[in-house]
């Protein structure tokens, strides 16, 4: 008798330490986005269609990845679905020029190197919210970004080879950015979880006086992940460069809420100090998953935002309840 | 722990409902895959015409718009209809570079395309293999529109303004346009007036003023010809200086009734959602082998106003 109510409690912990994983409501959401699209269509959950999802979800999620990591440290960035756009367009002119990849690449990681320092300064120096320097920013570089290409489709006219390394079709409809963004996400989440700069992150997100007491260099932590950001986007715009073969001015427009609506999906706080990079991952993992899903059962795309919409809120309740759970969890020790 | 419990399966249970009762089997389902951002009217009796043809005819059409401008999201839209395995899917090719390759797959896969409003512009052996086109041809629009305004008088000289120099569809246009005109000897200048809505009037105001010898101005879009009509109207030129242009709405219909605009040509719309249902029904229920409709051009003047208002009326544009 004794024993067996000592295996419940036991069972109870574990359970108790499952629900506790920032993780939790994404994967719950994502639960159901899988059990209602599969009723609907048998199509959905076959190999082929998730290929499809992976890669739908590769750019975002790359992005995701970035804006989780900087979320964690208390800012945000709005300029991600502008330098989406800014940096293959700037490339699909060098390239019209005959420029070599590898300078393409550098130019392309300098700017986006650029814009986050940017971004970090003032905000930083000038106490600015990152909303707004953010916000400025993205208008300014979408300006820039339909100035340079009149209003064009700018075709990739670079080199072969770096295209099918970043975004070529493995088999199926599988390609290589879908691997990338996976890379990307395991390195983030090991960075953020396993190492000292992690801590930092947290700390600095968490409560910047404190961390700076303790003697963490909280600006240039912040600097870093706005940096580290901006590289995210561009990188994730120049695989979907390399995925279409061309670049539209319009490329990333409206991506930025979504990068956030996975992080907070996944469980990231607006306010910083608490979030998971596999979660964000997830959480534009489920975007995608909305998104194919609607059309494979025919639903109208209108759904799409009210969908998503509902999934924020829904997944942030839960997530809710998840750090209550961490809090209670922490007191009992 | 129960309350969490309950709060899980009402979320689940609001998705269920949210998204319940879609799928129904029909004889046959269509994807109709367009670039048209939801919420754009024009695309409204396109949208119609399909779902007015699978009503009739008893098959499913899934109309997929785009939720925003994204060409990676068309793509994409294409490449999970494919994954759905219809029996047709209705596409327009507006990047064929971005498209080609899921189309070729769907192709290959045995499901059959019809290209709609734009088509692969690459010759018939490197074009996608679809089966027919259905839409405008943009030269023909032009050279229709230039051939309707010869009928009326022979211009001392023209003025096409574009909004989007090197835009495949508007050169397509304006060439069709100088096809009919500089063979008569008319000198037809093309006068670049940029996307932005506020500037046409003035850029083409002061081409206007001074080119004094230009008497007949043709617009290749709505907002382009809205200003053509009002810096005719200010100047005090209404019936010196002539007006016409591609695609309809009420303020060109209004236009046309006051003299200052001698024609427009429509490319219907209701019927580039309306025939591909059709044709791709034919093919496959009997093995019909569907050629190019061109919807258009339908040339509107003031003799047949009355008609085109029906067609407004009945679709939501022509």
């Amino acid at each position: 008798m004794k024993h067996s109510r000592l295996l419940i409690r036991k069972y109870l912990r574990s359970l108790q330490t499952f629900l506790t994983v920032p993780e939790l409501g994404v994967l719950i959401a994502i639960a159901a986005v899988i059990i209602i699209f599969s009723n609907l269509s048998d199509k959905f959950l076959q190999v082929q269609s998730f290929a499809a999802i992976w890669v739908r979800a590769a750019e975002l999620g790359i992005v995701a990845c970035g804006i989780a990591f900087l979320m964690i440290a208390g800012e945000f960035d709005l300029s991600v679905s502008s330098i989406f756009g800014f940096v293959p367009v700037v490339s699909a002119l060098l390239m019209r020029n005959g420029a070599p990849f590898w300078v393409i690449l550098l130019i392309g990681v300098g700017i986006a190197i650029g814009v986050g320092l940017v971004n970090s300064q003032i905000t930083i120096r000038v106490g600015l919210p990152s909303f707004i320097t953010t916000l400025g920013m993205m208008l300014f570089l979408r300006g820039i970004v339909l100035a340079l290409s009149k209003g064009f489709l700018l075709p990739f006219a670079g080199d072969k080879m770096a295209a099918h390394i970043l975004a070529g079709t493995i088999t199926g409809f599988l390609r290589f950015s879908a691997i990338w963004s996976l890379i990307i996400c395991g390195i983030f989440a090991f960075v953020l979880t396993q190492t000292r700069y992690g801590n930092w992150v947290f700390a600095t997100g968490g409560n910047r006086n404190a961390a700076y007491m303790v003697g963490i260099p909280v600006n240039r932590v912040k600097t870093m992940n706005f940096v580290l950001c901006s590289v995210m986007a561009a990188l994730a715009g120049m695989i979907a460069f390399a995925r279409l073969g061309m670049v539209a001015p319009q490329q990333g427009e409206g991506m930025e809420l979504e990068a956030i609506a996975s992080a907070v999906i996944g469980g990231c706080l607006l306010s910083g100090g608490y979030g998971s990079i596999p979660g964000a991952y997830l959480g534009a993992f489920m975007v995608a998953m909305i998104q194919q899903g609607l059309v494979l059962i025919g639903a109208p795309p209108y759904w799409y935002r009210a969908f998503v919409g509902f999934l924020v809120v829904a997944a942030s309740v839960l997530n809710y309840f998840v750090r209550r759970g961490f809090k209670t969890r922490l007191e009992e020790r | 722990m129960v309350k969490r419990a309950a709060a899980v399966l009402g979320v689940v249970g609001l998705l269920g409902f949210l998204v319940g009762g879609v799928a129904l089997a029909e004889s046959y389902t269509f994807y109709f895959i367009t670039h048209g951002v939801l919420g754009d009217v024009w695309w409204t009796p396109v949208i119609r015409g399909a779902e007015d043809a699978a009503r009739l005819l008893g098959v499913k059409v899934h109309y997929v718009g785009l939720e925003r401008w994204d060409l990676a999201l068309l793509k994409a839209n294409l490449e999970s209809a494919i994954l759905a395995k219809p029996d047709g899917i209705i596409l327009t090719i507006t990047s064929y570079e971005v498209l080609d390759e899921p189309a070729r797959i769907a192709i290959a896969q045995g499901i059959p395309i019809i290209a709609v409003n734009v088509p692969d512009p690459r010759p018939k052996g490197e074009r996608i293999p679809y089966l027919a086109y259905v839409g405008q041809d943009e030269f023909v629009a032009g050279k229709a529109l230039a051939e309707r305004v010869v009928q009326e008088f022979i211009p001392k000289a023209a003025v096409v303004m574009i909004t989007e120099p090197g835009h495949v569809g508007l050169e397509a246009r304006t060439a069709g346009i100088k096809s009919v005109l500089e063979p008569l000897g008319v000198k037809v200048d093309v006068l670049d007036v940029t996307v932005d809505p506020a500037q046409h009037g003035p850029i083409l105001l002061s081409y206007l003023i001074g080119h004094p010898e230009v008497d007949m101005v043709f617009a290749l879009g709505p907002t382009d010809a809205w200003a053509a009509v009002q810096v005719v109207k200010e100047m005090g030129k209404v019936g010196v200086i002539k007006t016409a242009t591609i695609d309809v709405d009420l303020k060109i219909i209004e236009a046309i009734k006051e003299g200052v605009m001698i024609c427009a040509v429509a490319q219907q719309p209701y019927m580039q959602g309306f025939i591909p249902v059709v044709w791709l029904y034919l093919h496959l229920k009997y093995g019909f082998l569907p050629t190019d409709v061109l919807t258009g051009p339908s040339v509107i003047d003031i003799t047949n106003i009355d008609v085109i208002m029906r067609q407004i009326e009945t679709t939501g544009g022509a």
